[in-house]
């Protein structure tokens, strides 16, 4: 490896600590590690010795593009193989092709660091392809840095901002107050009986009282109270005559009409 | 003027000062993030109820034209700069789309999506039956990858799919501004195509969401680059042969037509550099192009990896194509004959704006067309750009035809209005360079101003063309509010929740009737499977024989029954996923035609939450 490029043991070894990371429960870094393995590492492995001839948008683009290609293509290639693509699989292909071509670029190292031309046309004005010279307009000093740190860090604070408003205004405008009321049969119907479930969820805006009356044939009557907060719900078995229909009317408070009413036809 | 206002490299004089590393670019995309913050406030008021159209516009306005006009006005543009004023309005116009609904997907076509998604995180499987869009199964790449996102990250699907649309969007303005330069474009003429393309009717939301269109688009440009720098006799031949392929194959399995237009468009680069080139051009500084074959073989190799899969996994997109073509070609042959008056429905003011900026990029066609022939131009690329741009026209004539034509003309634009914004930036870079913008010029002159001011009027008609008959449709511009069967706003949380409960009650695959909201939500998150072609069932009054017929016949299992179809009209003026009425239901649904259903002998009403309320169908 001696005189070989170098790039290649970096971009392994951070496959290598990625796939650890997403192999361990740690989700502070399992995201970051997730996301370098789809959207970084392969492609950072892909265009390795290109690079010095790749300007800064070619690697924008071609970055993501070649490790989307990965999951994409390779994907297809693992399930022909018979291999169900779980996150152990997502994990052992996305480090194994990036080794790969880390590992192809070690053994053509030399050749492909010989054939590396010109840096590409990356510090160019509207009129022409001259590389930059580092003059004095070229050097961080404070005053560059503040034409670029503080809109950036005002641009990061207005988006931030506006992402929170946005989601809070959609999680509140989307919330909806009503109640489900649903009925579904058990099993079959066994003898003279048949058993039913009968489920109430709410999600109105406070804690609600409801009573639910079963109705059915021969005079078949039950009925349950229950008061449930926003987002919980209840479900109750009940055995229910196996003929004729059976009718779960809901009601709220002291109301005297059916909130919701669900029925079953005759058995 | 040429169409990339480039000039040769050789003629920068040595004196020019040089342009900051990025320029303007911080503060620019600073003030466009005001915009951002103003649509988000305006998102915000549409979710409370109130008008938030002002802020929206504003927005809208604020968060492109600072970069529109600083392409359009300054001296001089470095590629840093130029880049990340482009990338940086990819993001900001992202967010534009993400804050819509940032909490989860509720267009349909991400749904489907989601749906896919879901279903490979769970299961591992391929190919597996999406009843939401059955087409998907045979076009897995999307799902491959939000998959392995979220199984990776251990985020939800939901994140995941947002994350790899925003990467993909992101991705793809960055291979666009890198093809463009790659055929001779400076940085500000590629910047400016980059923006113009952001005009496109779908580019805002359409060409951002999760679908498998997003993810495949970006690699459209990339294959184009890969073509350019493909050379066969270099020592470089291996990798950017390899990426056409990688490009090729991806975008293969992940989207049928953005597959085949690689392909098409391929093949047509292709065969102009075996035509023109090689010869020596007609007028000096027209340039010699040297005739090469690299295309054509990327063409070739395109056709058979979209031929194989398209006759081996992907052989239903026959079935999935061929009723829509022949739909299309009644439609087309009933407006020829006069036996149909063609589509309707567009707001008058929208499409003048829409027709003022259709004009205006004919114009921008042909002062590009005049210039090269002119110039007896032989560039391949030139031409295809020219092929290209009047393909965009005639593929805009399509929404005159059928009910569908809109959206087929408005879906098609992603495409053609690729290559006529690479023309129209370089005419505009060429126009507004003239009279004072060199380099070695002083001060702006008022001619200069007044191109300037005139370039970006263009540029505003086009964006406000587009906001106007773009997505969003009108009636759901701002979020918030339930609009029966509207796309993102006939999905509330009652009918998610119905939704739900079917997918844990059912198994996969049982036959739901269903409205166009049902059909959606049903088979994203019930994996039922949709019926929405039965229409009779829910817009007679009264059951006939015919109706439980209907029933039987189509193995309808259940129904789903939203009461509001008795009370709203929708805005779409159409109720089913395939409504023989479409965009002329403009009354509710009689009464008794929604209430009759408690009647239907032997059913069951086994769900009711006071809006929707699903049936059992007794198919004895």
């Amino acid at each position: 490896m001696a005189g070989g490029p170098r790039w290649p043991i970096g971009i392994a070894g951070a496959a290598l600590v990625a796939a650890g990371a997403v192999l361990l429960p740690v989700p502070v870094l399992r995201v970051p590690a997730g996301l370098a393995l789809v959207f970084a590492l392969p492609g950072l492995a892909a265009i390795g010795p290109l690079r010095p001839r790749l300007s800064t948008m070619e690697r924008i683009a071609l970055v993501p593009l070649l490790s989307i290609a990965v999951p994409v293509v390779g994907g297809i290639g693992c399930y022909a193989a018979g291999v169900r693509l779980t996150t152990p699989v997502w994990v052992a292909l996305t480090t194994i092709v990036t080794l790969a071509l880390c590992g192809l670029h070690v053994g053509l190292g030399p050749r492909a660091t010989r054939s590396a031309g010109r840096p590409a046309d990356d510090p160019t004005t509207e009129d022409g392809g001259r590389p930059a010279r580092r003059g004095p307009a070229g050097r961080w000093t404070a005053r560059r840095a503040l034409r670029v740190v503080l809109p950036a860090v005002l641009t990061i604070a207005l988006l931030g901002g506006a992402g929170v408003v946005a989601l809070r205004a959609a999680r509140t405008g989307s919330v909806q107050h009503y109640t489900a009321l649903s009925i579904t049969p058990v099993g079959s119907a066994v003898a003279l009986d048949r058993s039913v479930r009968v489920t109430v969820s709410c999600n109105e805006s406070a804690p609600t009282g409801y009573t639910v009356r079963v109705t059915g044939a021969d005079g078949y009557a039950a009925h349950r109270s229950v008061r449930l907060a926003p987002g919980h719900s209840r479900t109750w078995q009940l055995s229910v005559p196996a003929v004729g229909r059976v009718t779960a009317r809901l009601y709220t408070g002291d109301g005297g009409t059916p909130y919701r009413s669900v029925f079953l036809a005759g058995g | 003027m040429t169409l990339t206002a480039d000039r040769h490299r050789d003629t920068v004089a040595p004196a020019v000062p040089r342009a900051p590393a990025l320029g303007h670019a911080p503060v620019t995309l600073t003030v466009c993030a005001v915009g951002v913050a103003l649509v988000a406030v305006s998102y915000a008021q549409g979710w409370a109820g109130a008008d938030g159209s002002v802020a929206y516009w504003c927005g809208q306005l604020l968060v492109f034209v600072p970069v529109a006009v600083r392409l359009l006005a300054a001296r001089t543009v470095g590629t840093a700069e130029a880049g990340t004023l482009v990338l940086g309005l990819a993001v900001l116009q992202y967010l534009l789309k993400w804050m819509y609904s940032p909490d989860r997907f509720r267009f349909p076509d991400e749904l489907q999506h989601w749906a896919g998604t879901t279903d490979l995180l769970h299961t591992g499987q391929l190919y597996r039956p999406n009843e939401a869009l059955p087409i998907a199964a045979h076009y897995p790449g999307i799902a491959e990858v939000g998959a392995a996102v979220a199984g990776l990250t251990g985020l939800p699907a939901t994140v995941a799919g947002l994350l790899v649309a925003g990467v993909c969007h992101l991705a793809f303005v960055a291979a666009l501004f890198v093809l463009a330069r790659r055929t001779g474009a400076g940085p500000r003429t590629a910047a400016l195509a980059c923006v113009l393309y952001a005009t496109g009717l779908h580019y805002l939301f359409f060409d951002s969401m999760y679908l498998y269109q997003t993810v495949a688009l970006p690699f459209l440009p990339l294959v184009l680059w890969a073509s350019r720098r493909w050379r066969l006799h270099s020592t470089d031949t291996l990798p950017y042969a390899a990426i056409g392929l990688v490009a090729l194959a991806t975008m293969t399995v992940t989207h049928h037509v953005t597959g085949y237009l690689a392909v098409a468009v391929l093949a047509l680069l292709g065969a102009l550099e075996a035509v023109l080139g090689g010869r020596r051009a007609a007028r000096p500084g027209a340039g010699t192009v040297p005739r090469r074959y690299e295309t054509l073989l990327l063409a070739a190799a395109g056709a058979v990896l979209v031929g194989a899969w398209t006759l081996g996994p992907a052989r239903s997109v026959v079935d999935y194509f061929g009723p829509q073509l022949r739909q299309f070609g009644d439609a087309a042959s009933g407006l020829l004959s006069g036996r149909s008056s063609g589509s309707t429905g567009t707001d008058p003011a929208a499409a003048a704006v829409q027709a003022a900026g259709l004009l205006a990029l004919f114009v921008v066609l042909m002062v590009a067309l005049r210039a090269t022939v002119r110039a007896r131009c032989r560039d391949p690329w030139r031409w295809a750009l020219l092929v290209g741009g009047g393909t965009f026209f005639a593929v805009a004539a399509i929404r005159f035809v059928g009910a569908q034509g809109p959206e087929i003309a408005g879906r098609a634009t992603t495409f053609t209005y690729l290559p006529l914004s690479l023309l129209a930036a370089g005419v505009l870079v060429g126009a507004t360079s003239r009279g004072g913008a060199g380099l070695d010029s002083g001060p702006p002159t008022v001619h200069h101003r007044w191109r300037v001011a005139a370039g970006t009027a263009v540029l505003l008609l086009l964006l406000a063309g587009a906001r106007l008959d773009g997505w969003p449709p009108a009636f759901e511009r701002l979020p918030g509010g339930f609009r029966l069967d509207g796309y993102e706003s006939g999905l509330d949380a009652r009918s998610v929740a119905a939704a739900q409960w079917l997918g844990r009650q059912y198994p996969p695959g049982t036959r739901i009737g269903c409205d166009l909201t049902g059909c959606t939500l049903a088979a994203a998150y019930g994996r039922l499977d949709p019926v929405g072609y039965v229409d009779r069932v829910y817009t007679t009054p009264r059951w006939t024989p015919g109706t439980e017929a209907l029933l039987r016949q189509q193995a309808v299992s259940l129904l789903w029954v939203d009461r509001r179809l008795g009370t709203d009209t929708p805005p779409t003026g159409s109720l089913f996923p395939t409504d023989p009425r479409a965009g002329q239901r403009n009354r509710p649904l009689p009464r008794a035609a929604v209430t009759k259903f408690d009647r239907l002998p032997g059913s069951d009403r086994r769900y009711d939450d006071g809006a929707v309320r699903i049936y059992t169908v007794d198919r004895r």
